[in-house]
């Protein structure tokens, strides 16, 4: 609805907790607003999918009750981007053009997932798809907990906010890692033109996917991406950062750098 | 570009925002429906100034009317007064100024031989034109004194003969 999005404002979490594929980290205080958020406490766990009622109360046992904002990482997540010549401004018409594009490449029964899809351009949607009983079971453990949920993000799209934020140093694409679960996300001014998602537990296997991407993009989208920036939690993820950078330079892909994904999800650097 | 994205079911509007910007569109509207109103009631204003101003004129225009008609009527009475007086001076003034003897002289001067006048009638108020009878001796010389005459508008009423003398009642322009 047009006056949910742009006149109804909603309270900011407190407390943000990130939950990645083995661990959790959880930013809080000194802040109120996102960005003066700091990491208060990280720990083991297994990922939201597969996690039981028990496992998930004994870790978020120690947490404070308050608001809380959650940000998981993209395993669950479907994404699509697409482009059209025209959007229109009615969300009934605007919701029934996306999923009719949808389903010709998504042939499950999208009853069955929760589906959003944020204008990015005047032509161009990005298409988010979570499974609904995921979303609700994610409710009922932070419910069932005393813990307000009163907000559910995905990294992936955080970090396109982040990047987009960046203007002229913005890079051509993003590389996010979170142990084997990999994410490229090409980007042009910021706004994303393709995502593709992998599974890499090397760095090895990690840089030929990327390689494998990059001229997938330049024959497909004719655009030839020169930078890059990797976003990944440097103190959870065994990688050889530096093996991806050196290989990425062979392909004349110029690396911004390594990115703690802390930095980019709280401070937009 | 920012992507809002917040799948959470139990999201928390910021009343105090809200309100705040609610209290500030509030606040927005009625100053503007304040400065609308202001304005209508000054506009009220100037028109009710300039409806009294030109009813002040009316009222200038209708007393300078009358002060017309009063001097009208005045004026009228010295006309009245003095109208008898003044047409008579008029007709003196014309009398002494019209010019009998020039255009008697005239008159002889244009007369052919053979032709006279019989009877003259001028007047001050027929200005330059002049009724005469004229006489001829024979027809002839009364058409001789015809064409000198056409030159001067000649306007003939009457042509009569007894014993011999040939008569017309005409009349000239003598300038």
């Amino acid at each position: 609805m047009v006056i949910d999005k742009y006149f109804i404002y909603y309270k900011q979490p407190r407390q943000y907790i990130y939950w990645g594929e083995n661990y959790v980290d959880v930013y809080g205080m000194p802040g109120t607003e996102k960005k003066g958020m700091k990491k208060i406490k990280t720990f083991q766990s297994p990922s939201l999918t597969d996690i039981s009622p028990e496992d998930f109360k004994s870790a978020v046992m120690e947490l404070p009750r308050i608001d809380t904002g959650l940000i998981l990482n993209s395993t669950p997540f479907i994404f699509n981007i697409f482009d059209f010549d025209k959007i229109p401004f009615q969300e009934n018409l605007k919701k029934d053009l996306v999923e009719w594009r949808l389903k010709k490449v998504f042939p499950e029964n999208l009853g069955e997932y929760e589906h959003q899809f944020p204008v990015m351009t005047r032509t161009r949607v990005l298409s988010i798809l979570i499974k609904k009983n995921l979303k609700e079971k994610i409710e009922t453990l932070f419910e069932e907990n005393n813990i307000p949920l009163i907000g559910v993000a995905n990294s992936t799209v955080e970090s396109i906010n982040s990047m987009s934020g960046m203007k002229k140093s913005c890079p051509d694409f993003f590389i996010e890692i979170d142990k084997s679960l990999t994410l490229l996300v090409f980007m042009e001014k910021g706004v994303p033109y393709y995502v593709r998602k992998f599974r890499a537990g090397q760095a090895e296997d990690l840089t030929a996917e990327t390689i494998k991407t990059i001229n997938f993009v330049k024959n497909s989208y004719a655009k030839i991406p020169r930078s890059c920036l990797i976003v990944a939690d440097r103190s959870h993820t065994e990688l050889d950062f530096q093996m991806v950078e050196n290989q990425l330079a062979n392909v004349q892909v110029g690396s911004l750098g390594v990115s703690d994904k802390e930095k980019i999800l709280f401070t937009g650097k | 570009m920012k992507i809002r994205y917040n799948i959470a079911n139990n999201k928390k509007i910021d009343y105090l925002r809200f309100g705040g910007i609610t209290l500030l569109l509030i606040v927005f509207s009625i100053l503007f429906v304040w400065i609308g109103v202001n304005q209508l009631a000054l506009s009220a204003l100037d028109f009710q100034r300039e409806k009294n101003e030109l009813a002040g004129y009316k009222d200038k225009i209708e007393q300078i009317n009358q002060r017309e008609a009063e001097q009208n009527k005045a004026v009228d009475l010295i006309k009245a007064k003095w109208g008898g007086k003044r047409t008579f001076l008029n007709q003196l003034i014309d009398s002494r100024l019209y010019p009998y003897i020039g255009k008697l002289d005239k008159l002889e001067s244009l007369l052919p031989a053979g032709v006279f006048v019989k009877r003259i009638q001028l007047s001050v108020r027929s200005g330059d034109t002049v009724n005469v009878t004229i006489g001829a001796v024979s027809a002839q010389k009364l058409l001789q004194a015809y064409k000198v005459f056409l030159a001067h508008d000649l306007v003939i009423s009457n042509e009569t003969e007894a014993q011999g003398v040939f008569q017309a009642v005409i009349s000239l322009t003598l300038n």
